[in-house]
């Protein structure tokens, strides 16, 4: 049993448990009998009394989240080479658990994977009703449905035309095929320049947010726009030029004055008040996530009530 | 150790088992406050009232409430914790008939929000007013997400947001919009760097741990007020350990040492006398032990207890090598060579 | 309140967002039609940086001498995509064009962004344009550099890197000199290349907060980074700690960077040196000096309001 999750490379066998070459039979053998296995659970787990089915799902959450406390708190191996054997026992799980991590992180994927398909299943659901009962705005609704269609099969595309001995050729746009025109078309000039474009955006509305923001209106209010310049200012190669040049003129590169030097202020700054601050909060968002954290794992928290 | 910590040794993973009792002793205090009689004292954020102020507002002018619960890579704690004040917000909504608006950024968040969510107008008696695209995926592209919900929160004139959890560089972009449409703003970003520009923006900031105090608050579940209580315990001991780093160290930096820990070589992480060259003129002259030299922060002993600079144990060099490992039978050559398969 | 009744106080404390907006747009489109030079002190944090990378010590800061092994590959994690191109891609194409011209090997991978993998091909393929055109030879994938794709769920892939790189990377495949997929551990890049600290150092260039994630999980590899300006407070305090050996910081740090390459004779007239830390930055002292005017005015108008209500 302890092997069972550490069998992506097992000592002396070419066809671990997990895992099967792409396109073979025993690969699709695996997949339908894990799909009707999901399912049979599933369907077991729905005929279950309430109560016990609130236990199952507590068990099943504490044994995936233990792997992790395991991953993070067992001490690791020193330098572990390909073909060591575990010393002792101790060892014997760290080996166990590091080996088992690529298969969890697996389930994982697999498990996003499935959900990503519900996600879909929403955003098609909303959209596909606005267009068939032709309501407001259904054409934007439209747009994105086609959007993600066209961009699946394109991305596919060209995914595809690299395989093989194409790829290295296509490393060179010269040799470029319409398909992959196309993708760079969609990719880089649509999705890629849209994100940019969304981005760009907040210089607009920190410039707003700003300016509507920053008004002396307290003491406290003060203090947070006369740093918040220093820190501007400190980020303008012309001003601080200007202004280490004013603090030269004043006394030499030993003198007190120089301690007045923009970035030294932001410097001080940044590193003796921000920092500090960041920490505190960190620390209080950690503790916070820890205690979540454990009350998930350990199913206290009573969700929904 | 683990790498989590850096190399800090036992002593930082003894530290978190104590936050991690000092949490679990306060949850069985408060849920067995009932038996023993001394109930767990919290007092209330005034700034959480303006969650049901929000709600109220947004009933009175019939606009829907959008959420956000940040935008995460998977179900994680924080994710957790915004849909639980998320489920709060809903059940008021669901009291007055208002809508909701849930946009979520990830597939696995979208199917968690959307059980909650049904569970708070079942449990109200309304599932009926219960509409399933009242909880919807966006995309889980950052700025289409950020473009989508602001469209949202533009065409539906929403009359309050929340947006609680992990949110990056389309923080500003949101709140800025909703700012726009005159909605009531509650927010609050695990990300520091966010922080500022929610405050610049919204009406009402949760900072760091209120975010995770605010369910506790809310709802008054035994559970979460005993976690709440054994965080402020665990920030406690974090201000201590702080607290005495600071004075042992500043003590300890005035004095003078002549033992120092060897930084690397093979006897890397034991004790050594100071040493200094022969010759001070001469970089290539011989090593001698050398006079007491003036404490640094390295030779002190809360920088030492938490670095514990483990010694480089070699293994497979034939010289050094003692903890040599027995070898799994070289079968198959891909394997063994290293690395890749 | 009709609009005649507004005084100027209250006119100046609400002025209009598209007005600020327009004036934003024109101000800052200056640079693009005339060409202004920001004189510049380079900071300490990115003169260190470019000497861990060029090896140069530039006679500004004696102090640094660190250099890489340029006989080692290099780890570059890239978790930054075009939005925040403004800094990390100019960022990014000054470390290319460093490690070319030194022909330091590298494997890049994203634990921030699916993205972000193919941002960074397309610039690298950016760069080898440049690169022919100035009669120097194309760096090539496999044989030069290998792409380690994406991997999700930044905490798992650090620490998996940071106990054990090979199995960390065991599944990971590249197109090979012939096209096929194979293991990258088989690529001249990281051939021999079992643990992290088989690296020279490991680079992350970044827009969000996997510099947090990767610093706190790995620590057997100096390691040093680009980050984007709002990244710049959070990830200066692990400058200062010592844990990073140099840090790029937003658009400032580019310039700084830009600014070493075009006084070193290693890449003056060899490669372009001033791109677009040169080109932006005047950009950004505009907008800067437009966000401080906006806020004088808010404030003047709050004053001239609270004057006339006394």
């Amino acid at each position: 049993m302890m092997d069972l999750l550490a069998q992506a490379t097992p000592p002396s066998d070419s066809s671990p448990f997990w895992s099967a070459p792409n396109g073979s039979s025993h690969l699709v053998i695996g997949i339908g009998a894990a799909l009707l296995l999901g399912i049979g659970l599933i369907f077991l787990l729905l005929q279950a009394p309430v109560r016990s089915r609130r236990w199952i799902v507590a068990l099943f959450t504490f044994l995936a989240g233990g792997y992790y406390v395991l991953y993070f708190f067992w001490p690791t191996a020193i330098d572990r080479q390909p073909n060591d054997l575990p010393r002792n026992p101790m060892e014997g799980v760290t080996f166990w658990i590091s080996d088992a991590f690529p298969i969890v992180s697996t389930f994982t994927n697999v498990l996003a994977g499935f959900l990503l398909g519900l996600g879909i299943y929403s955003l098609w659901r909303v959209h596909g009703r606005r267009i068939v009962k032709q309501q407001k705005d259904w054409f934007f609704s439209f747009v994105l449905l086609a959007s993600s269609v066209m961009m699946a099969f394109i991305g596919y595309a060209d995914w595809h035309s690299r395989q093989g001995l194409n790829g290295p050729l296509l490393a060179n746009k010269a040799n470029w095929h319409p398909i992959n025109y196309a993708f760079d078309f969609f990719f880089e000039g649509g999705l890629q320049q849209m994100d940019a474009a969304m981005f760009s955006i907040i210089a607009f509305f920190i410039l707003s947010a700003a300016y509507r923001a920053f008004r002396i209106r307290s003491v406290e209010a003060t203090v947070l726009l006369a740093t918040a310049l220093v820190v501007i200012l400190s980020l303008m190669g012309v001003i601080t030029n200007a202004w280490q040049s004013g603090i030269n003129h004043l006394g030499g590169p030993d003198a007190f004055v120089q301690n007045f030097s923009l970035d030294t202020i932001r410097t001080w700054l940044t590193n003796t008040v921000q920092t500090p601050s960041i920490r505190g909060i960190d620390f209080g968002i950690g503790i916070g996530s820890l205690a979540m954290g454990l009350r998930l794992w350990l199913s206290l928290e009573r969700t929904g009530s | 150790m683990g790498a989590q910590y850096l190399d800090t040794g036992w002593i930082a993973e003894a530290f978190t088992a104590m936050l991690v009792l000092f949490v679990l002793f306060n949850i069985w205090r408060a849920e067995n406050a009932g038996k023993t009689g001394k109930e767990v004292y919290i007092r209330r954020i005034p700034g959480l009232n303006a969650i049901d102020e929000a709600v109220g507002r947004a009933t009175e002018m019939g606009r829907p409430v959008i959420m956000v619960p940040g935008l995460p890579d998977y179900v994680d704690a924080i994710v957790v914790q915004a849909m639980n004040i998320f489920t709060y917000v809903t059940r008021i909504a669901a009291r007055f008939s208002n809508p909701i608006l849930v946009c979520c950024y990830n597939a696995s968040v979208f199917t968690v929000a959307q059980e909650m969510i049904r569970d708070v107008y079942q449990q109200e008696g309304a599932i009926e007013r219960y509409d399933q695209d009242s909880v919807r995926f966006i995309s889980d592209r950052q700025f289409a997400f950020a473009a989508g919900v602001s469209g949202l929160i533009l065409r539906e004139q929403a009359a309050a947001t929340f947006f609680l959890g992990n949110f990056y560089a389309e923080s500003l972009i949101l709140a800025e919009t909703a700012n726009s449409v005159g909605a009531i703003q509650v927010a609050s970003s695990t990300q520091n760097t966010q922080t500022p520009f929610f405050i610049a923006a919204c009406d009402y900031v949760l900072i760091g741990d209120e975010f995770y105090a605010a369910s506790a608050y809310l709802t008054r579940q035994p559970v979460l007020v005993g976690s709440l209580v054994g965080q402020d315990w665990a920030k406690i001991s974090v201000i201590t350990m702080v607290l005495l780093g600071l004075l042992t160290t500043s003590i300890q930096i005035q004095g003078k040492t002549e033992m120092e820990k060897v930084a690397s070589g093979p006897s890397k992480g034991t004790f050594a006398h100071v040493q200094v060259l022969s010759n001070p003129a001469d970089p290539k002259s011989p090593m001698v032990d050398g006079p007491p030299r003036q404490m640094t922060v390295a030779d002190t002993f809360m920088y030492r207890m938490l670095n514990p600079l483990p010694r480089d144990i070699k293994f497979h060099d034939e010289k050094a090598g003692t903890f040599e490992r027995p070898q799994k039978p070289a079968t198959n050559p891909a394997t063994a060579a290293g690395g890749g398969q | 309140m009709s609009t005649a009744q507004t005084t100027l106080g209250e006119k100046l404390q609400s002025l209009p967002k598209p007005a600020l907006y327009l004036v934003l747009i024109l101000l800052t489109s200056v640079p693009l039609l005339v060409k202004i030079t920001i004189p510049n002190k380079e900071a300490k944090p990115s003169a260190n940086f470019y000497t861990m990378v060029t090896g140069t010590v530039d006679p500004t800061f004696p102090a640094f001498t660190t250099s890489i092994d340029a006989t080692k590959p290099v780890l570059i994690q890239t978790d930054w995509t075009t939005s925040t191109r403004g800094e990390s891609a100019g960022q990014f194409k000054s470390l290319m064009r460093i490690l070319m011209i030194r022909n330091i090997k590298f494997c890049f991978y994203s634990a921030g962004d699916p993205q972000a993998p193919q941002v960074a091909l397309d610039y690298i393929s950016d760069i080898n344009e440049e690169r022919v055109k100035a009669g120097l030879r194309p760096y090539e994938r496999w044989k030069d550099y290998v792409d380690a794709g994406y991997f999700p769920g930044a905490e798992a892939i650090c620490n998996a890197i940071q106990n054990n790189f090979g199995t960390a990377f065991k599944n990971v495949q590249d197109q090979d000199a012939e096209g096929a997929e194979s293991s990258v551990f088989e690529s001249p890049v990281l051939k021999g290349v079992r643990k992290v600290s088989d690296f020279s150092v490991m680079i992350l260039v970044t827009g969000s907060n996997t510099s947090n994630i990767a610093i706190e999980r790995i620590k057997s590899v100096p390691m040093i980074m680009m980050v984007t300006g709002v990244m710049g407070p959070e990830t200066q305090v692990y400058y200062d700690s010592g844990q990073l050996k140099g840090l790029v910081t937003g658009l400032k740090g580019l310039y700084d960077m830009e600014s070493l390459m075009d006084k070193d004779p290693q890449f003056k007239g060899k490669v372009t040196t001033l791109d677009n830390g040169a080109k932006y930055y005047p950009t950004l002292h505009i907008a800067l000096l437009l966000m401080i005017i906006a806020i004088i005015i808010g404030n003047v108008g709050m004053f001239m309001t609270k004057k006339r209500a006394a």
